[in-house]
């Protein structure tokens, strides 16, 4: 086995259907889907919502169990339940409603839940405490009542309390979703740097093109199945592809595209470029 | 509405705000019993000094100290009116048909009065210097000797805390959904006491439903957090008692001989 | 005639504490009837508060909100008129949805205007063919339903009121990019095939930009501008300097002026900037 993958995905299939007949095909959320996510990497899985992305990140942390298939953190297969907390904190994971997942009624203390959770010792506890909170630009926020706090700094709150327990790889699901254009520039600054200076693997599920096209790698999801995988640049260049299936492609690639302009562009500044060495 | 604070709690840094929450939850237990044992008025007026010293220390301000008797003003009235006239002791001051006012009565009555208003302040004193989230966790640390119901206190604790968390968060959420029933023409503030209680049901149905939707997801955030009960968690904020817990201790003392030594000394109300 | 008008609203909240705060500052405006309005404003700029304004559900501390020339705040009647007269749809409209049926809850709006039967039923028919909802989706519980069709269904609830002016705020976040289409798709058809005044409020540049036909940016509790789009994109700096963001598309062209190309920074369609470089090729330009 491959020492660096944190979390893997052999040929996993789920379902939501409550009785499954023989012979009879269920519906699958996620449909024999390999993933390998090795230490830092940084992510976006992109899909409309259906696509089965959500369920995805479900599995990685024995939220749900896979039908078939297996899921593994660091070798550990989801389907040991002696080992579910091992398993959750290795893989953390935040999710849509800042709201619906802080615990607390300060916020030092909720970001101190996780830590509290795994039996350490209060000095440690303390210490990853003020750590996560000053890597997620919250330390000054730590006495304060968490529903005084804008959506992006609840949800930065959130990302603090999972990075406490100090897990390998974190998981982002939808968690832009609602916030306004500030908040998800916070969260998405914060995730960077999660996976930049602490080397943090990251994947995030999302169906916003700007976002993704930050990570390294780009997986598009679709009917449970993984359609397309690459780096950013590869993945958008399938133009027809994602607007088929109901995803949005940069505005830029689209206008060099249609100019019939050959350089691969994913921003404006880009586009600008590579209309101006045509120009030439 | 995101300004609304929980409790009463009023956060500073003076020497009862930074007792032990235990000890102050166990102190004020410890008033409230010697409070009830005061036999006249010598003992009670030793009482109302050691609280008197106690409010001065905390620099809470008067007024809102105040504020605090306010919701019981009418039960402090009725219970020194019933013992205005039920008490038929001392010297006759009036006479009317069944209706008698004796000084054993104003004076039963004006004990009465500060007895309820001192167990009040004490109380509040209690939740004014303490936030929430210590109380029920000082509760659930003097509680945790008891073994066998550990768990089931450690279940009412957090349920406390999580309950205290999302109050703000479902206040809101019943004013958005109020405003968007208003827009669409609900009529709340009309009409008879069922008609009112029928408008409702357009603000609570979907208020119930989110509610279950935000518990639903965050049972799942506090799994994804390793939650898994009491069994083996830990605190970041342990609760030290310090040297201000032994001077607190030895007041409260202090104050208790006292009432013991003048109801001894005096068997009469006054 | 102005469909919408506000004269020097100016509203206060806590007025007379130590929190007094002053969300909206002598706020003048007027929209004419038949535009699809833009609202934009980063959180807390006072755009929310300013569309609470409109149907009444805040009361302006001073100055008038005035709907198809009546002063709302007039009489007890001219407030309950305004409040149907002036649909708003909120921010996740899918949690206000209580009734057994998607077709009852659709209903609640017009039932409580004192309709009759019939009148509420042709109504409810006509907004579930605007928002797309199926007579299979109306017999349902609107909770068995899929998130973007419990948005769909939501949306209808207040289109079935059949108001002058339809407020929608953010009726796209949380939605994916085809449920988003969508959404924006039945508004636009809305607003089209009936002649009602439109406004949305909206943090993405790019849905504003294809489908707004004005734009109205509210910044500090008040209203810096209220203009086309074209118009409003050309000043991208002043836009940012207001905490907002410009269409993609206008970022390129902007950046295409930087690099020496006499191109217009107006650009804020993904067509509108093909022909403006096809124009510049005509004319022969060369770097």
């Amino acid at each position: 086995m491959d020492k660096d993958v944190i979390l893997k995905f052999d040929n996993v299939y789920f379902t939501y259907d409550e009785e499954t007949q023989d012979g009879i095909e269920p519906h699958w959320a996620v449909s024999g889907v390999s993933l390998d996510v090795h230490k830092g990497d940084f992510i976006a899985v992109l899909g409309h919502n259906g696509s089965g992305k959500s369920t995805l990140s479900k599995l990685s942390n024995a939220i749900l169990i896979p039908d078939k298939g297996q899921v593994s953190v660091n070798g550990i297969p989801t389907t040991d339940e002696e080992q579910t907390m091992t398993i959750r904190q290795h893989v953390g994971m935040v999710f849509q409603n800042p709201d619906n997942q802080i615990v607390a009624t300060v916020v030092e203390e909720d970001v101190a839940f996780g830590p509290e959770n795994l039996g350490l010792a209060p000095e440690e506890i303390r210490k990853r405490v003020d750590d996560a909170l000053k890597a997620v630009g919250m330390y000054d926020f730590r006495e304060m009542e968490p529903h005084k706090l804008s959506g992006g700094q609840k949800q930065r709150i959130a990302i603090a309390g999972i990075i406490a327990m100090q897990p390998e790889c974190i998981v982002l699901d939808e968690s832009t979703a609602m916030l306004d254009p500030k908040g998800r520039k916070e969260v998405m600054s914060t995730i960077k740097s999660l996976h930049d200076d602490l080397g943090m693997a990251v994947v995030f599920i999302t169906h916003n093109m700007d976002e993704a096209v930050m990570a390294d790698k780009v997986v598009v999801m679709e009917k449970g199945k993984i359609l397309l995988s690459g780096t950013p640049r590869e993945v958008f260049m399938n133009v027809d592809e994602i607007r088929r299936v109901g995803l949005d492609v940069p505005q830029s690639t689209l206008l060099s595209m249609r100019l019939g302009l050959k350089d691969e562009v994913l921003t404006p500044v880009e586009c600008a470029e590579a209309i101006i060495n045509d120009w030439k | 509405m995101s300004n609304i604070s929980i409790g009463q709690f009023f956060p500073g840094n003076s020497i009862i705000h930074r007792l032990d929450p235990r000890m102050k939850l166990v102190l004020t237990f410890i008033y409230i019993i010697v409070i009830f044992l005061c036999k006249n008025f010598y003992a009670l007026g030793v009482m109302v000094l050691s609280l008197f010293v106690i409010v001065l220390v905390s620099k809470i301000p008067l007024k809102i100290i105040a504020k605090s008797i306010k919701p019981i003003l009418i039960i402090i009235i009725f219970t020194a009116i019933l013992n205005v006239f039920y008490v038929d002791k001392g010297n006759m001051l009036f006479e009317w048909h069944f209706l008698k006012v004796t000084t054993g009565g104003i004076y039963t009555a004006v004990f009465m009065i500060v007895r309820i208003t001192a167990l009040v302040v004490a109380s509040s004193m209690l939740t004014y210097t303490t936030s929430p989230t210590l109380i029920t966790d000082g509760i659930e640390q003097l509680l945790s000797p008891l073994k066998f119901m550990k768990n089931s206190v450690h279940t009412i604790a957090m349920m406390m805390t999580i309950a205290l968390r999302f109050i703000p968060t479902l206040v809101d959420e019943f004013e958005k959904i109020t405003n968007a029933q208003k827009a669409r023409g609900a009529d709340l503030e009309t009409g008879t006491l069922l008609e009112r209680a029928k408008a409702l049901i357009p603000v609570l149905v979907p208020l119930f439903i989110t509610s279950f939707r935000r518990a639903y997801e965050l049972a799942f955030a506090m799994e994804c957090r390793c939650y898994h009960g009491a069994e083996g968690r830990t605190r970041m904020k342990v609760m030290k008692y310090s040297k201000l817990d032994v001077f607190a201790s030895l007041f409260i003392l202090i104050s208790t001989g006292g009432v013991v030594a003048l109801n001894i000394l005096f068997p009469h109300l006054i | 005639m102005s469909i919408l008008k506000t004269d020097n609203l100016t509203f206060k909240y806590s007025v007379g504490t130590p929190f007094e705060v002053t969300a909206l500052d002598s706020v003048n405006l007027e929209i004419e009837e038949g535009e699809l309005v833009a609202v934009i404003g980063h959180t807390g700029s006072g755009k929310s508060t300013l569309i609470q304004h409109f149907n009444g559900l805040l009361k302006p501390t001073s100055g008038k909100v005035i709907v198809d020339g009546q002063d709302i705040w007039e009489s007890k009647a001219t407030l309950k008129e305004a409040r149907f007269k002036v649909g708003l749809c909120f921010q996740y409209p899918e949690y206000q949805l209580f009734e057994e049926t998607a077709f009852k809850d659709i209903a609640f709006g017009p039932k409580n205007m004192g309709l009759s039967e019939k009148e509420v039923e042709e109504r409810v028919l006509r907004a579930a063919e605007f928002t797309g909802v199926t007579s299979e989706m109306l017999d349902k519980s609107p909770f068995d339903l899929s998130g973007g069709e419990k948005r769909r269904v939501a949306i209808a609830g207040v289109m079935a009121m059949e108001p002058k002016i339809l407020i929608l705020d953010e009726p796209t976040s949380g939605l994916d990019p085809k449920g988003r289409d969508q959404i924006l798709h039945l508004i636009r058809n809305y607003k089209n095939e009936t002649g009602s005044t439109v406004m949305i409020v909206s943090h993405s540049m790019e849905d504003v930009a294809r489908y707004a036909t004005k734009v109205l940016v509210v910044n500090k509790s008040k209203i810096v501008s209220y203009d086309t789009p074209p118009k409003t994109f050309s000043r991208a700096e002043e836009l940012e300097s207001y905490g907002l963001d410009v269409p993609e598309i206008t970022k390129v062209f902007l950046e295409l002026k930087k690099r020496g190309l006499p191109v217009r920074t107006d650009v804020y369609t993904l067509e509108f900037g093909l022909n403006e470089l096809k124009r510049l090729r005509e004319e022969g330009f060369k770097l």
